[in-house]
């Protein structure tokens, strides 16, 4: 029976290979993306070795560790975000990925409420494609990795609220929760306002 | 790799039948002392390298779900003889009077902590007895045969440390004859396992162009550029069977040489074998050539996938005119009548 700290162990033997292997994964995308699709960025990131034993250290509560295998099951060890312009654009990059890579999941992930505003994005989950890890010589590496596809609303939304939530001190208070909030529904009316205009003008250029 | 059980069942036609779901599924653990136990463990041993199609279950629904894993993962981690039989009772569903009764069998191994799971399926042969006595001499046709030395079966192997997304395949039923393209039936992989090749033809056939591609901007070898510049248009009337990217070279007639060439330039040489579905439309958008012609005459071309990080442009502003330019070593000037 393997303890958290054999894991992490591996883990942290791995992360340089895990680091390369996300950077040829980033390179990967943006060929297959080519030119034909707005993308204002590609990122990509190997998740840091602490942020790894925090998670895999996670315990339900019943006591019990959440993650059983965390070199299998914690997913985004390699996460990928790609950045692009419009609403639109969401749809037609994920198609190309869904051509180009294997999904085992795919998440159009918005807060349940009509009424509620919150984190948007869609996520995917892929198998790491073979050119890229070789297996047979180390079968800890990961089999999958995150991809986040998100406009550049709904990123920098994500990612200011990030921040803020990890650097806080204190508990948000309700009052800031619901400016944050609105500043979701903000970013959630610009993407669609900008959709519009794309289609209103794109149509006319034509 | 140790086996630590093995157990067998007979699998029959239940495809269109209603009760299959009430049958019962006949089955045993086949014991270390049973010559049967002998024949398994070399298939077992053998499968590391036998079953050389990588496959992955495709999720149903895009939620981390496909039923036939979880089946398998689920046995594999409490190999008991009750747990296996709703999969045998799968593939029966699947199996009609043309594919026969087959005999199924689940052997489980581990080492070095790594759990590995193999299925593999032996179909039911004729066979031929004859009788004879003093006054008579007769053959008798025997249905539902299964031979001690038969190489017809298809297998199928998990490991716990892939989390039994990806599986490691044989049909040895249409996979014999050498230099065949290895191929793996819709019964075996589709419709039983769920499953799908793991290197898609999208990925598969762009990967190999670009390969191509590179290899004509960067060898130095006319004979080798010449090779593969002649074959490109003619790639779109290859069919859309399953190859590898060895197997490629080969039905084109291609040089050994070509072939290493290009070859050398994909990184994990693990792919060479790997198999997938050709996609001539991939492979064209990523090995095609962008030609724009000037009205100086001129005819400016590169492949277009890196067209604009060959040729550099720029806009001349008094003449409205557009400067192309680049920079290379010459290899060679032709004179041609078409563009």
């Amino acid at each position: 029976m393997q303890t958290p700290e054999n894991y992490l162990e591996i883990y942290n033997s791995n992360h340089a290979l895990i680091q390369v292997c996300s950077k040829k994964i980033r390179e990967s995308i943006k060929e297959y993306l080519g030119n034909k699709y707005r993308v204002d960025q590609i990122s990509s990131r190997a998740k840091s070795v602490d942020k790894f034993a925090k998670k895999s250290s996670k315990k339900n509560e019943d006591g019990l560790y959440k993650y059983s295998q965390p070199l299998i099951e914690i997913q985004d060890q390699i996460g990928v975000r790609i950045v692009t312009y419009y609403l639109s654009d969401v749809e037609k990059i994920a198609k190309r990925i869904h051509e180009v890579y294997e999904p085992i999941e795919e998440k159009d992930k918005r807060p349940e409420r009509y009424d509620a505003f919150s984190y948007t994005g869609k996520h995917f989950i892929l198998f790491i494609p073979d050119e890229f890890i070789s297996w047979d010589s180390n079968r800890n590496m990961p089999i999958f990795f995150e991809l986040q596809i998100k406009t550049l609303f709904q990123h920098a939304w994500a990612e200011s609220e990030h921040d803020l939530n990890y650097k806080s001190q204190m508990e948000v208070d309700v009052d800031d929760k619901k400016l944050i909030a609105f500043s979701a529904a903000q970013a959630w009316g610009a993407d669609k306002i900008f959709e519009d205009l794309r289609k209103k003008y794109e149509k006319e250029e034509s | 790799m140790e086996i630590q059980k093995v157990f067998g069942f007979m699998a029959p036609v239940g495809k269109d039948k209603d009760d299959i779901d009430d049958m019962t599924i006949r089955g045993s653990e086949i014991l270390q002392n049973n010559r049967l136990f002998e024949i398994l463990e070399d298939l077992f041993n053998k499968s590391d390298k036998e079953c050389d199609i990588q496959i992955r279950f495709i999720a149903q629904n895009l939620d981390q779900d496909n039923d036939i894993r979880n089946k398998i993962k689920a046995i594999s981690e409490n190999f008991k003889i009750e747990n296996c039989i709703d999969l045998v009772k799968s593939l029966s569903k699947l199996t009609d009077k043309k594919i026969k009764d087959g005999l199924i069998f689940f052997i489980k191994g581990c080492n070095g902590g790594i759990a590995k799971t193999l299925i593999a399926r032996f179909p039911s042969e004729i066979g031929i007895t004859i009788k004879t006595d003093e006054s008579t001499f007769a053959f008798e046709v025997i249905e539902d045969v299964f031979l001690k030395n038969s190489r017809k079966y298809k297998a199928v192997y998990y490991l716990s440390s892939d989390d039994y997304w990806i599986g490691y395949a044989v049909d040895k039923q249409i996979n014999e004859g050498a230099g065949k393209i290895k191929e793996i039936s819709d019964y075996w992989i589709k419709e039983f396992l769920k499953s799908e090749l793991k290197l898609n033809s999208k990925r598969g056939s762009s990967l190999l162009a670009k390969a191509i591609r590179k290899t004509i901007t960067e060898t130095k070898k006319e004979n080798v550029k010449y090779e593969l510049v002649a074959i490109t248009p003619t790639i779109k009337n290859i069919n859309t069977r399953a190859l590898t990217m060895n197997s490629f070279f080969d039905q084109l007639n291609l040089s050994e040489e070509t072939k290493k060439e290009v070859l050398s330039k994909i990184e994990n040489s693990n792919l060479f074998n790997v198999a997938f579905q050709f996609d001539s439309k991939e492979f064209e958008d990523n090995c095609n050539y962008l030609v724009t012609i000037l009205d100086s005459g001129a005819v400016v071309m590169a492949p277009a996938a890196d067209f604009d990080d060959i040729w550099q442009r720029e806009f001349v502003a008094e003449s409205g005119k557009t400067k192309y330019s680049t920079e290379g070593i010459k290899i060679r000037t032709k004179v041609s009548n078409r563009i």
